[in-house]
C-alpha cells in the first residue's frame, strides 16, 4: 500500500497549493463589497459614499486619499457624535491591517462627495477610486441608492480602521 | 346671610385654589412618567418667539398658535452624512405617523440650518422637499440662530474654510420636541425607532395634556 500513500500525499499537496494559489489571488487586492451613496436633494452639493473593505492581503493597505470623475472632489470623514454633538473630522489616511475590515456607514467613518458634475440620481453609478500609499490604486463603483430602513447610525466601536 | 354666602364663595375659592395649585405641582413638574424618563425636561424651557427666514417666507417661531407639537432638527444641508441621516429618519418617522396619528395631532417638522450663508431660504425650499412634502426649512441671523439653539441648549459652531473654501459646521445632532405654548418640552436622541417615537411622543402629548388641567 505505499503507492497508495504516496497518492494522498500527492493529492493533499495539490489541495494545499490550490488552496495558496487561491488565496494569494483572493489576496493581491483588498476588496470592496456593499458600497453605495445616499441619495441626496437635487441641490446638495456634498454626499456621502459608505462601503465594506476586506483586506485579505498579507500586508497592511493605507488608504491616502479619494477621488470620483463625477464630483470635484472628494475626501475621507470621520462622523461621531460625541455628547450630542456631531462633528466631521476628516482623515488624511486610513490604515487596514492584514486580514483586517473597514466598515464606512452612516454616522462614521465615510467619503465625502463634494460638488457633483452633474445632477446624481437613484441608481446612478458613482465611480470611485481610493489612492494606495503604495502608489497602487483601488477601484470601485458605489450605487446611489436612498437609505431607507436598514441603515443604522453608528454610535459604537470607532476602531474600524484598525480592527483585525 | 350675605356675611356667610361670602364665606361660603371665599372658602370655595380657597379649595379651588389649592386643588389648582396642587394638581399644577403634582403634575406640572417632576413627575414624569417612567417611559418618558431621559426625553421629557423636568422643567420645560419657554423659548422667545424669533424672526425667521423659512422656506415659506419670513416667519415666527416658535410658532405663536397653540395647536401645534414641532420636532426640530438643527443642521446645516452642507452636511453629507449625519444631517441626511437624521432627517431621513425623522421622514421615517412621519411616515408612519401620517398612518396611526390623528391629523389633528399631527406635529410640524422643522430642519434649522444654523448655516444662513450657504443656505439661503430657496435653497432650502429644494433641499427639504426631498426628505418630506411637509419638512420646513428654516433659518436667521446670527441673532435668532444662537437665541433659539441657547434656549433648547444645542451647540453649533461654524468650522474653518479649506483651500476651497468649503466648511464643515459641528452641531447637536439631537431631536428636539416643542410643546405648542412654545416651550422645549423633550429631547430624543437619534438612531429613532418610528414606532418607539410615536409612542413617547403621544406619551408626551398626554403627560403635557394632564400638566395644564
Amino acid at each position: 500500500m505505499p503507492g497508495n500513500n504516496t497518492q494522498r500525499i500527492l493529492s493533499a499537496s495539490i489541495g494545499l497549493c490550490a488552496l495558496a494559489a487561491f488565496s494569494a489571488i483572493a489576496g493581491e487586492v483588498p476588496r470592496v463589497s456593499d458600497s453605495w451613496v445616499r441619495s441626496a436633494p437635487p441641490n446638495a452639493k456634498t454626499h456621502a459614499a459608505y462601503l465594506t473593505l476586506r483586506n485579505h492581503a498579507a500586508k497592511g493597505v493605507e488608504i491616502i486619499g479619494v477621488e470620483s470623475p463625477q464630483y470635484e472632489r472628494a475626501e475621507l470623514h470621520h462622523s461621531k457624535t460625541i455628547a450630542g454633538v456631531a462633528t466631521m473630522i476628516k482623515q488624511d489616511h486610513i490604515a487596514v491591517q492584514p486580514g483586517g475590515l473597514l466598515k464606512m456607514v452612516p454616522g462614521g467613518l465615510h467619503v465625502m462627495l463634494i460638488k457633483p458634475k452633474q445632477p446624481v440620481r437613484v441608481g446612478d453609478k458613482i465611480d470611485l477610486k481610493f489612492r494606495v500609499s503604495d502608489g497602487t490604486a483601488l477601484t470601485f463603483d458605489a450605487e446611489v441608492r436612498s437609505a431607507g430602513k436598514q441603515m443604522k447610525l453608528d454610535h459604537g466601536g470607532h476602531k474600524h480602521h484598525s480592527m483585525n | 346671610m350675605t356675611r356667610g354666602f361670602g364665606l361660603a364663595m371665599l372658602s370655595l375659592l380657597f379649595i379651588g385654589g389649592v386643588a389648582i395649585a396642587s394638581s399644577f405641582v403634582l403634575r406640572g413638574e417632576g413627575k414624569i412618567p417612567t417611559e418618558l424618563k431621559g426625553i421629557a425636561l423636568s422643567k420645560p424651557v419657554p423659548l422667545d418667539r424669533r424672526t425667521f427666514m423659512s422656506t415659506n417666507g419670513e416667519a415666527v417661531f416658535p410658532v405663536p398658535s397653540r395647536s401645534k407639537w414641532t420636532f426640530l432638527v438643527v443642521g446645516y444641508a452642507h452636511c453629507p452624512d449625519i444631517c441626511p441621516f437624521i432627517l431621513e429618519n425623522l421622514a421615517e418617522v412621519e411616515t408612519q405617523m401620517l398612518k396611526s396619528v390623528a391629523k389633528a395631532k399631527l406635529p410640524r417638522f422643522v430642519f434649522l440650518s444654523v448655516d444662513p450663508q450657504r443656505d439661503t431660504p430657496d435653497f432650502l425650499k429644494n433641499y427639504v422637499k426631498h426628505f418630506s412634502d411637509r419638512l420646513v426649512g428654516m433659518t436667521g441671523d446670527a441673532a435668532s440662530i444662537d437665541g433659539l439653539t441657547q434656549q433648547i441648549g444645542a451647540f453649533y459652531r461654524l468650522g474653518k474654510p479649506d483651500s476651497e473654501g468649503f466648511y464643515p459646521v459641528d452641531h447637536s445632532g439631537e431631536v428636539f420636541l416643542i410643546d405648542p405654548t412654545g416651550r422645549l418640552f423633550a429631547k430624543f436622541k437619534p438612531p429613532l425607532d418610528a414606532d418607539e417615537t410615536i409612542d413617547r411622543f403621544l406619551g408626551l402629548t398626554a403627560h403635557f395634556q394632564a400638566a395644564q388641567l
